[in-house]
């Protein structure tokens, strides 16, 4: 398959109404992507997967303390 | 027979992207980002249901690793689906980044806030003529 690896998409505006200002062209550039989640290295790093858990029921209990791990997190200016 | 799920899972850069997109909407009003963010854990938990939903828009040359995409309101999560085998049956919902759709206006800012003056102008105008596909918005004298 012959694909290009950069590709302009529009994002649907929020169905909340709350950033619908600013619904952009979202250019995706795949090759980075690809890049930088390549498994040797550091972003390609798993850090969550729902292998790592003997039942779908403690799987999802995993999914809910990763992301509140980063819902909890302080926020921290640039 | 019951069909097994894929496997879920995803990289410390999907994560570092969740962590920048809330950022973002931490400082915009109304933005939301715990609701927001939860709306992506959702959507991600649901891929595995029906990972090939999404059509393939990019292929790893190499890995022949196939891209996928969906879109949650402002966001976009970035996925590859590796077909089941022997050893995984159901196979790998592999996320792989989220994008905000105001991710570009993100990253110009926080750019921005890093140089002088004369250079912020400069770049002002470069955006601006980019945005507007107009030579010479932007410019000024």
């Amino acid at each position: 398959m012959n694909s290009p690896l950069t590709h302009e998409t529009v994002i649907d505006e929020d169905e909340h109404g709350a950033d619908s200002a600013i619904a952009a062209r979202l250019r995706i550039d795949y090759e980075e992507i690809m890049a930088s989640t390549a498994p040797d290295q550091p972003g390609g790093r798993i850090v969550y997967s729902s292998a790592d858990y003997e039942t779908e029921e403690e799987a999802d209990a995993a999914l809910d303390a990763f992301f509140n791990s980063i819902l909890e997190a302080p926020y921290e200016e640039d | 027979m019951k069909k097994t799920k894929p496997i879920l899972e995803f990289t410390a850069g999907s994560r570092r992207d969740i962590e920048r997109c809330r950022l973002f909407l931490w400082r915009k009003p109304g933005g939301q980002p715990a609701q927001r963010i939860r709306e992506v854990k959702r959507e991600a938990r649901r891929l595995t249901s029906d990972p090939k939903l999404y059509p393939v828009e990019s292929v790893h040359p190499v890995s022949l690793l196939e891209f996928r995409r969906k879109n949650v309101g402002q966001f976009a999560i970035l996925y590859a689906y590796l077909e089941p085998t022997a050893a995984l049956p159901g196979g790998v919902v592999s996320v792989r980044a989220i994008r905000h759709g105001a991710e570009e206006d993100v990253l110009f800012r926080v750019e921005e806030s890093r140089m002088g003056t004369a250079e912020r102008h400069r770049l002002v105008g470069l955006y601006l003529r980019e945005r507007s596909g107009n030579p010479r918005a932007g410019l000024s004298g």
